[in-house]
C-alpha cells in the first residue's frame, strides 16, 4: 500500500524543498514554475527582474496574437500564414493512470532500481555498485542495451528498426498501466547512446554515463497549477526515508499567498518575488575563484567548422548540421543542486533537470521537448514532439537593440529561419512515423514563435507541433529508440550528419542533445532536448556545458558563432 | 499492390512510406540500400536473357528514396534500371560543369554522344528512333509538359527491360538520370526545405524542395516532365521504359498534394 502525503505550497516554497532534496542526492525533473507563463499578456512577474522586465512584457502583451492552441491546429506549413505567438512549451507532463493533468515538477527520493549503461567510472570504483547496477565497464550502446532498458522499464524488447533485431509480434501489446508516482522511472539518455545505430564508434573521453534510469522509494510531484506537493511512498521503502520525506514535507513552509480559487500564487504580494530560502537553504551565489577553460572550439575553430559544414551542404551529403562547442569551468566548489535550483528560478524554462551519478551531477536547463507519449483514459497513445529551430537575437549589440512587439513576426518571416524548422519538421515526422500509425502524423502551429523565457535571454525562437498516433504493437521506449538522438539537435539527414558532427567536434557532447527522461509506462512519457544542459564532476572540479547552432546553406560563420555564444549564456553568466 | 521501398540512409524514407500507404492503401517494405539484394534477388539483371528459372518479380514497384550524396555513390541500383545493355559511359562528375541556368547546356550533347549504339533487346526501331528524337537538345523535350507517353511495354512482362517499375524522389530521380549518362551537378544556392510552384498538368503546383545538386543534363532517353521557374528539372521520366522521378519531395509536410504526386506518378508508370 502506498503513502502519499500532500501539502500546498507555492514555487519558492518547493523550490526549497527541491534543494533540500537535491542536496541529500534526490533528483529532480522541473517544468516552468510559472503557469502564467504560457499566457503571452502576463509578464513572468519578475525573477529577480527589475521593472524594466515588466515593461517588455507589458509591450508584449500589446501585440501578442495569443490563439487558442486548439483552434490554431491544422496548418500545414504554408509559408504565408500568420503564425502564432505563445509562449514556450510547458514542460513535464507525466501522469500515471491519467490521473492528472498538466505540466508537473518531480523529485525522485533514494533510488530503489537502477540502471546505469557505460559509464566511464564504473570501472574505477567497483566498491559504490549498487546491487542493480550493472557494473560493465565497457557498454557500448546497441540491441542488448535496448533490451536492458526495456527489460528495466518492464517493457517488450524493441523492435530494433535500425539493427538487425528480429521483428516483434505487430499484434497489439498488453498494456499495464502505471498507477503511482513511484512507479515513474527518471533518467536520461547521453547524445552517445544514439551513436553506434548509425554506424558511429566514438572514442572520445567521457565522463558521463550512456544511459541512466531510476526508480525510487518516493516521488514527489508539485503541481504548479493547484500548489499541490504530494508524496508518493514506495510500500517497500526504508521506514527511515518515508519518515525523512514526511519531515522535509512539514518544513515546507505554507504559501505566500493562496488566490480566491485555491491556487498558489507565483509572485509575492509586492509583484517582485524573489528566492528567499529559508534558513539552512543559502542560495546560490556565484562562484568566485573560478576559471574559465578554453572551449574545446574557439571564434576561429568554430567558424573553420562551419565553413566546413557548408562545404557538405553544397555537396549533398547533408541540409543541415548543428555544430556545438564545449565550454569549460573550474569550479571545484560549485553546489549543482543550488545551481539547478537558481537557474529554474532565474530563468525558468519548461525542461530543468538534476540527475546525479556518484560524485557527478547532470544539471539541464533546456526549453525543448523531443517526445511526449501519453494516453487519456488508457485509449490510443498519442504522440508529441516540438522541435525548436530559428533563433532571432535582441537586445544591445544585435540589430535589434530591444525587444519590439514586430520580432516574432520579423522571425517567422525569415526564409533562413522558417526553412531551418522546416527542415526539421519533416526529419522529425520521418522519425516518429516509424512507431505511429499509418496517416496519423500531422504538423500544427508551424513555426509559432516564442519568447525564451527569463527576460534576461534576448532571444525569440520557434517551434512546431508534430503529432501521431503510437502504433498499437510499439511502446514508447520504441519510438524513443527509433527517433532518439533528436533531429533538431543532430540534422538531416541524420545518418550522414551525424558522422560529420562526429569528425567536426573535438569534444564528446556527453548528455548534451540527448534527452532527459520520464517514463511511467509504455504509454506514459515525457522527454526533453538536452539542450543548456551541463555537468559538473567533482573529481576535477570542472563544470562542462555545451552550445551549439544549426548550420544550414546560408548560415554565416560568424553570425552562427554569436549565436553559440548567446545559447551558453546561462551557465556563463551564473557560473563565471 | 507490392511496393519496395529502397531507403538510401534518407531522413525522409518514413514519411514516403507513410505517403506512399495514402496514396495506394499498400505498405510498402522497406529495406536498405546496402541490403537491397536481398529484396531483389532473381530479378533479371540483363534485358533479353529471361531465364525461365527465375522467380516472378516479388513487387510491383520500386521506390528509391532520397539519400544524401551523388549517385555515384550508389551502384547497387544498376542492375535494377534496365541491366548493363542500357548503361552508357557515365560524364564524369567533375567535368560536368555546367551551365546552372538549366538543363539544356553544353554538358547536354556530351550526354546524346553517349547515347546506346545497341538498343536493349526488346525495344523496337520506332523506340530507338524516340530515344534520340527526346535527348535533351530537342527544345520539345525540355519544354515542361505534363503529357505522359505510355510504357513501350507492360511492366512486368517479358519484353520489357526493367524488372520492375521504378519511381526515383531527389537522389532517386539522379540515380535513374545518371544511369543513363545524364550529370548530376552542384546546385548554386542550394534550396533546403523550401517550397515552390511548378505549373503541372493544368496547375499551379506547391512543392517541397530539399536538393543541394540537380540534373544538369539529360540521360539518354530520360525526358523532362517539368521544370521549375529557374529552369531546374523537378519531374522527368525515360521515355520508354517505366522510370520516372521527382527532383522535389512529394512526402514533405511543405507539399500539399503529395497523395496527388503518387497516384499521377503510378499512372504515368502504368500501374494505374
Amino acid at each position: 500500500m502506498r503513502c502519499t502525503l500532500s501539502a500546498c505550497v507555492d514555487a519558492d516554497a518547493f523550490a526549497s524543498f527541491a534543494l533540500s532534496c537535491a542536496r541529500q542526492g534526490a533528483d529532480l525533473l522541473l517544468c516552468h514554475p510559472d503557469l502564467d507563463h504560457a499566457n503571452v499578456g502576463r509578464a513572468y512577474a519578475g525573477h529577480g527582474d527589475s521593472g524594466a522586465g515588466d515593461a517588455l512584457h507589458a509591450e508584449a502583451a500589446a501585440s501578442g496574437q495569443h490563439l487558442d492552441p486548439v483552434g490554431a491546429t491544422g496548418a500545414t506549413g504554408a509559408t504565408g500564414a500568420p503564425h502564432i505567438h505563445t509562449a514556450m512549451p510547458p514542460g513535464w507532463t507525466v501522469w500515471p493512470d491519467g490521473a492528472g493533468q498538466g505540466p508537473c515538477c518531480l523529485v525522485g527520493i533514494g533510488p530503489r532500481q537502477e540502471l546505469c549503461l557505460g559509464d566511464p567510472a564504473s570501472g574505477t570504483a567497483p566498491g559504490s555498485a549498487h546491487p542493480h547496477r550493472d557494473s560493465s565497464p565497457d557498454h557500448e550502446p546497441g540491441p542488448h542495451t535496448d533490451a536492458a532498458l526495456a527489460a528495466f522499464l518492464g517493457l517488450p524488447t524493441p523492435a530494433g528498426t535500425h539493427t538487425a533485431a528480429p521483428t516483434r509480434d505487430t499484434s497489439p501489446l498488453p498494456w499495464q498501466p502505471a498507477r503511482a508516482d513511484h512507479d515513474i522511472a527518471l533518467g536520461f539518455l547521453a547524445y552517445t547512446y544514439g551513436l553506434p545505430r548509425f554506424g558511429i564508434r566514438s572514442a572520445k573521453p567521457r565522463v558521463l554515463p550512456h544511459a541512466l534510469l531510476r526508480r525510487y522509494h518516493a516521488v514527489a510531484r508539485w503541481n504548479p497549477a493547484t500548489g499541490a506537493l504530494t508524496l508518493s511512498v514506495h510500500p517497500n521503502a526504508p521506514p527511515d526515508l518515508a519518515a525523512r520525506c514526511a519531515r522535509l514535507l512539514a518544513d515546507v513552509p505554507p504559501p505566500v499567498l493562496t488566490t480566491p480559487g485555491g491556487h498558489a500564487a507565483f509572485t509575492a504580494p509586492t509583484g517582485c518575488a524573489v528566492f528567499t530560502p529559508p534558513v539552512g537553504c543559502a542560495a546560490f551565489t556565484p562562484l568566485a575563484g573560478c576559471a574559465a577553460l578554453p572551449p574545446s572550439l574557439d571564434r576561429a575553430g568554430y567558424t573553420a567548422g562551419v565553413r566546413e559544414v557548408l562545404c557538405r551542404i553544397r555537396a549533398g551529403d547533408t541540409y543541415q548540421c548543428n555544430l556545438s562547442t564545449r565550454f569549460g569551468l573550474h569550479a571545484p566548489g560549485l553546489d549543482p543542486a543550488a545551481l539547478s535550483l537558481h537557474l529554474w528560478r532565474t530563468r525558468p524554462a519548461p525542461f530543468h533537470g538534476l540527475f546525479r551519478i556518484g560524485g557527478r551531477h547532470v544539471v539541464s536547463a533546456s526549453p525543448e521537448r523531443f517526445l511526449r507519449v501519453d494516453a487519456p483514459g488508457g485509449g490510443q497513445a498519442r504522440v508529441l514532439s516540438q522541435p525548436i529551430k530559428g533563433t532571432l537575437a535582441f537586445g544591445p549589440g544585435t540589430p535589434h537593440p530591444a525587444w519590439h512587439p514586430g520580432l516574432p513576426g520579423l522571425l517567422a518571416a525569415t526564409p533562413k529561419e522558417r526553412a531551418e524548422l522546416s527542415m526539421i519538421v519533416d526529419l522529425v515526422r520521418n522519425d516518429i512515423s516509424a512507431d505511429c500509425a499509418h496517416g496519423s502524423v500531422a504538423v500544427a502551429r508551424h513555426c509559432a514563435t516564442f519568447r525564451v523565457g527569463g527576460v534576461a535571454s534576448g532571444l525569440v525562437q520557434m517551434y512546431s507541433d508534430v503529432t501521431g498516433t503510437l502504433r498499437p504493437d510499439r511502446t514508447c521506449l520504441d519510438l524513443l529508440l527509433s527517433a532518439f538522438p533528436g533531429g533538431s539537435v543532430t540534422g538531416c539527414p541524420k545518418r550522414r550528419t551525424l558522422a560529420i558532427i562526429e569528425a567536426g567536434e573535438p569534444h564528446s557532447r556527453e548528455v548534451y542533445c540527448g534527452s532527459l527522461l520520464a517514463i511511467a509506462d509504455a504509454r506514459t512519457m515525457d522527454a526533453s532536448i538536452a539542450i543548456r544542459t551541463g555537468w559538473h564532476d567533482a573529481a576535477t572540479g570542472r563544470f562542462e556545458h555545451c552550445a551549439g547552432s544549426g548550420i544550414v546553406v546560408d548560415s554565416d560563420p560568424e553570425s552562427e558563432y554569436e549565436e553559440t555564444w548567446a545559447k551558453a549564456a546561462n551557465f556563463r553568466e551564473v557560473c563565471a | 499492390m507490392r511496393i519496395l521501398l529502397a531507403d538510401n540512409h534518407d531522413s525522409f524514407t518514413r514519411n514516403l512510406e507513410h505517403l506512399l500507404v495514402a496514396a495506394t492503401g499498400c505498405v510498402p517494405t522497406v529495406i536498405p540500400v546496402d541490403r537491397l539484394d536481398e529484396a531483389t534477388t532473381g530479378w533479371p539483371h540483363a534485358p533479353g536473357e529471361a531465364n525461365p528459372a527465375a522467380p516472378a518479380p516479388r513487387w510491383d514497384l520500386l521506390v528509391i528514396s532520397p539519400g544524401p550524396g551523388t549517385p555515384e555513390e550508389y551502384p547497387q541500383y544498376g542492375p535494377l534500371l534496365g541491366g548493363e545493355a542500357t548503361r552508357v559511359a557515365r560524364v564524369p562528375h567533375a567535368t560536368s560543369a555546367t551551365d546552372p541556368t538549366g538543363p539544356t547546356g553544353p554538358a547536354g550533347d556530351g550526354a546524346q554522344a553517349h547515347l546506346p549504339t545497341d538498343p536493349p533487346a526488346g525495344q523496337s526501331a520506332e523506340t530507338a528512333t524516340e530515344l534520340a528524337a527526346t535527348s535533351p537538345t530537342d527544345p520539345s523535350a525540355t519544354a515542361p509538359t505534363a503529357t505522359v507517353s505510355p510504357p513501350c511495354a507492360p511492366p512486368n512482362s517479358p519484353h520489357c527491360p526493367v524488372p520492375v517499375p521504378v519511381l526515383g524522389i531527389c537522389l532517386g530521380l539522379q540515380i535513374i538520370n545518371a544511369h543513363f549518362g545524364g550529370v548530376t551537378a552542384p546546385l548554386p544556392g542550394c534550396v533546403h526545405g523550401k517550397p515552390d510552384t511548378l505549373h503541372y498538368a493544368g496547375q499551379v503546383r506547391t512543392v517541397a524542395r530539399y536538393h543541394s545538386l540537380h540534373l544538369s543534363a539529360m540521360g539518354a532517353g530520360m525526358r523532362v516532365l517539368a521544370h521549375n521557374g529557374q529552369g531546374v528539372v523537378m519531374a522527368a521520366r525515360h521515355a520508354c521504359l517505366p522510370l520516372m522521378g521527382y527532383q522535389f519531395h512529394p512526402e514533405s509536410f511543405l507539399t500539399p498534394d503529395g497523395v496527388w504526386w503518387i497516384r499521377h506518378a503510378l499512372h504515368a508508370l502504368g500501374l494505374r
